[in-house]
């Protein structure tokens, strides 16, 4: 066996084999993998549109508050048409789409109808794994001789989307999560694409590499100066030669042009949570260390509050910050040991901010947050240390919020907030595997 | 087009199947008329719970209102006048 197919346990892109090129629906169901992604099509507008449907047929942007600079989180697709994308800022968006509505999101209540779309999609597979909150991958190689053929399954999670909840998706069906990943975003808004593996090349091929999941702007430059435009080029390219250009990643790219993904769908892997943090965009630019120590100690509190519910320690802190020019960075450093201390946290975090914000940079985002995260045992603590007088007060504050909410107490220096500079809600960003925190859908248990 | 209220406001739901929704509510001086309940949603609050009502009224405005379990108290959160 070559160290190729060591690599990849021997197999080969099924399409390689000379498999005959066709289509044929009405076949046996077949014994290989068959999986599904479904996207919710611009999610957060979609909810809103169905909410108030007065907002249906017209360009919306959802995001933080319009009133204050935000950015927009989803467009509906009249939005789209007019060149308008996610992560925009509602200035440019409006620049681009001067009819659209900017409306201000509420997580609290896209969290709840995605409980309510995971829960449609286990009535078909308990085999269901949350890629975000507006896209899941379905196993269903194991249901199709209950519920029938892939697409049928689909096609009846689609029906049952718009009846019970009036939302539309788009599903991706193939082999492996990454072909059913790029044939959903073939038919946007509200298609089913189906790619077998014979016709992988005469499908994927043809697009341009960037549009294969793992290529970004960065890794497209590298491809182009080795004369790769295309998924193609990509899958036909020596693999000896990208593993010495990028090592393993050159080899998996290869093998990912070649349509060969043996990840499986695990309904588990967000409940694995490897950070825990919170960002927040300033409603003005900052540029004094007074004011970003206060919303450090902000975010670091409800960083900790979500530790200490989930019972996490943790050794690595990191500091993101955007300036006023968009340019974000981050800076990390370990602890000698794992905590779950605010206090740590916050001192730590601004540390990090005096050594690399220099006087004067107009702050516009500040994040903080917590990875090398581990679950909290019981250890033997010194009976007479500040720490252990630290948790005791940390565990009563969580009794007094856990049953009177997380507002009803917090630290007297974050009584006193700058004036104008609060939302009432947080930005909150999960890192790809930290969506199973305990409101993430898949936290609950299955039906 | 949007209006943040966060008022208290008096509300008539009906409870029915496990499920209650609210019928009518007073704001403004008049009586709202909930026509269609076309978004519902909860959230935590504590060991509380709070419920999320998207409502189209006989006035053609959508309404967002919440019923907070805590103080069984009725919010208009905020109306979304029809048209844009």
């Amino acid at each position: 066996m070559s160290n190729d197919d060591r690599k990849t346990g021997g197999r080969r892109a099924p399409f390689l084999r000379g498999t005959p090129v066709g289509r044929d629906h009405d076949r046996e169901p077949d014994v290989s993998r068959v999986i599904a992604l479904i996207d919710m099509n611009a999610f957060f507008a979609q909810v809103e549109q169905i909410c108030n449907p007065s907002l249906r047929g017209k360009p919306l942007l959802v995001g933080g508050d319009p009133k204050k600079r935000s950015i927009v989180a989803a467009a509906s697709y009249e939005a789209k048409a007019c060149g308008v994308r996610s992560g925009m800022s509602y200035y440019e968006a409006k620049k681009l789409c001067p009819d659209a509505i900017a409306i201000e999101g509420d997580s609290r209540k896209y969290l709840d109808y995605c409980y309510r779309i995971v829960d449609i999609f286990r009535e078909f597979t308990d085999v269901v794994e949350a890629f975000s909150i507006d896209e899941a991958f379905l196993d269903l190689t194991n249901v199709q001789r209950l519920f029938g053929t892939p697409e049928r399954i689909c096609g009846c999670i689609k029906e049952r989307l718009v009846e019970d909840l009036g939302l539309t998706c788009s599903v991706g069906i193939g082999p492996n999560k990454l072909v059913a990943k790029m044939a959903s975003n073939m038919q946007k808004p509200d298609g089913l694409t189906r790619i077998w593996p014979e016709e992988l090349p005469h499908i994927l091929w043809p697009f341009p590499v960037e549009e294969l999941t793992g290529v970004g702007r960065r890794m497209k430059r590298r491809l182009a100066r080795m004369g790769i435009s295309t998924i193609g080029d990509l899958g036909r390219f020596d693999p000896a030669v990208l593993r010495g250009q990028f090592g393993v990643y050159g080899e998996l790219l290869h093998q990912w042009a070649n349509g060969i993904d043996e990840s499986p769908v695990d309904p588990t892997c967000f409940q694995t949570v490897k950070s825990v943090g919170h960002s927040y965009t300033l409603p003005r630019d900052i540029d004094d260390t007074e004011t970003a120590r206060w919303f450090i100690f902000w975010l670091s509190d409800r960083v900790c509050r979500r530790m200490r519910r989930d019972n996490y320690v943790g050794r690595t802190i990191t500091l993101t910050v955007r300036n006023s020019d968009f340019l974000s960075f981050t800076r990390s450093l370990t602890l000698p040991e794992h905590t779950s201390s605010v206090h740590t946290l916050r001192d730590r975090a601004m540390l990090l901010y005096r050594r690399n914000v220099p006087p004067g940079m107009k702050v516009r985002l500040l994040g903080v947050s917590f990875s090398h995260l581990k679950k909290e045992t019981p250890e033997q603590m010194e009976l007479f240390s500040n720490e252990r007088q630290r948790r005791a007060v940390d565990a009563a504050v969580d009794a007094v919020k856990d049953k009177y909410g997380d507002s009803a107490i917090t630290f007297a220096t974050l009584i006193g907030r700058p004036r104008g500079m609060i939302r009432r809600k947080i930005g909150c960003f999960l890192t790809s595997s930290e969506k199973g925190k305990s409101d993430s859908p898949l936290a609950r248990p299955p039906l | 087009m949007i209006q943040q209220v966060g008022e208290s406001i008096p509300v008539l739901a009906r409870f029915r199947d496990g499920r209650f929704e609210p019928r009518k509510f007073l704001w403004g001086g008049g009586v709202r008329i909930v026509e269609r309940v076309t978004g519902r949603w909860s959230e935590h609050d504590g060991q509380y719970k709070i419920y999320h009502f998207a409502v189209m009224t006989d006035t053609g405005s959508c309404c967002e209102l919440s019923l907070h379990t805590r103080h069984m108290v009725w919010l208009l959160d905020r109306v979304l006048a029809a048209g844009g």
